[in-house]
């Protein structure tokens, strides 16, 4: 097993763990995470202002961490980004080096399951910003939040699962936009 | 179902949805490296065949993110 293949593994593990995690706990079999101090409380009048969620009380770093939760969050991601990144860059190196140059000089046309996964992508994309646009545009009571409220509830309700999502996710995204192939040098003319 | 029911279900399957796109890529991931390619490789290809199509993607994108980001 390459060393490539090894951490790709490690890292479909990890965000395999954080995946069993949610379905255990839609399962109700595990506990840990409680929403309710993301929900506003009763309006003042009907009809009044949007409530988006409510901050935690105190960071999950605790109350005399010199880093504040966002920052630190912000830092992990970016940190994994460029670390995904330049992993990334690794890869496409060695791959350049491996295929032949005419393939990476031409490019094939695409296969049918990427086209159809670029196309449910962009699916669920629409499918997402028409839900988002409703929620922004209506009342956004809890039941009808935009997607942005819940994310920023999962990061109050379960702030070290959050983390470890969004870290992996962002090694996985950083990973996959680096790639660029090297153009090869071409043979030289025999004289 | 009352707001807080509804507020975990919908944070619990807003991860689920994410997760598992990203862990079925990845998955597929390492089964390309088995062959010597990988997602990225073939991402950058498509985009080089589409370049506009990819432009208007990542515009789409842009947006949607500066959006979660915004205030």
């Amino acid at each position: 097993m390459t060393s490539s293949r090894g951490g790709l593994v490690v890292v479909t593990v990890a965000a395999a763990v954080l995946l069993g995690y949610l379905l255990l706990h839609l399962a109700g079999l595990v506990g840990g995470m409680s929403v309710q101090e993301c929900l506003p409380g009763v309006p003042a009048h009907p009809g009044g202002p949007p409530e988006p969620p409510l901050q935690p009380r105190q960071s999950p770093l605790g109350p005399s961490s010199p880093v504040e939760w966002r920052w630190f969050l912000l830092g992990a991601c970016t940190l994994a980004f460029v670390g995904g990144h330049s992993w990334g860059h690794v890869r496409a190196d060695r791959q350049s080096r491996e295929l032949a140059a005419d393939d990476e000089e031409a490019p094939a046309t695409p296969s049918l399951v990427l086209q159809l996964a670029l196309t449910g992508l962009l699916l669920a994309s629409v499918v997402a910003l028409a839900y988002e646009t409703f929620a922004v545009a209506g009342p956004q009571t809890p039941e009808r939040w935009p997607i942005t409220f819940y994310a920023r509830c999962a990061n109050d309700a379960a702030p070290w699962w959050t983390l470890a999502g969004a870290v992996t996710l962002s090694i996985l995204v950083g990973q996959w936009l680096a790639y660029q192939p090297r153009p090869r040098p071409r043979p030289r003319p025999v004289a | 179902m009352d707001a807080a029911g509804v507020v975990h279900l919908a944070v619990v399957v807003l991860g689920l949805i994410v997760l598992g796109g990203a862990v079925v890529c990845a998955g597929a991931d390492v089964m390309l490296e088995g062959r010597g390619t990988s997602v990225a490789q073939r991402l950058n290809r498509w985009s080089r065949r589409y370049p506009l199509f990819a432009a208007g993607l990542i515009f789409v994108f842009g947006a949607v993110l500066g959006h979660f980001w915004g205030k």
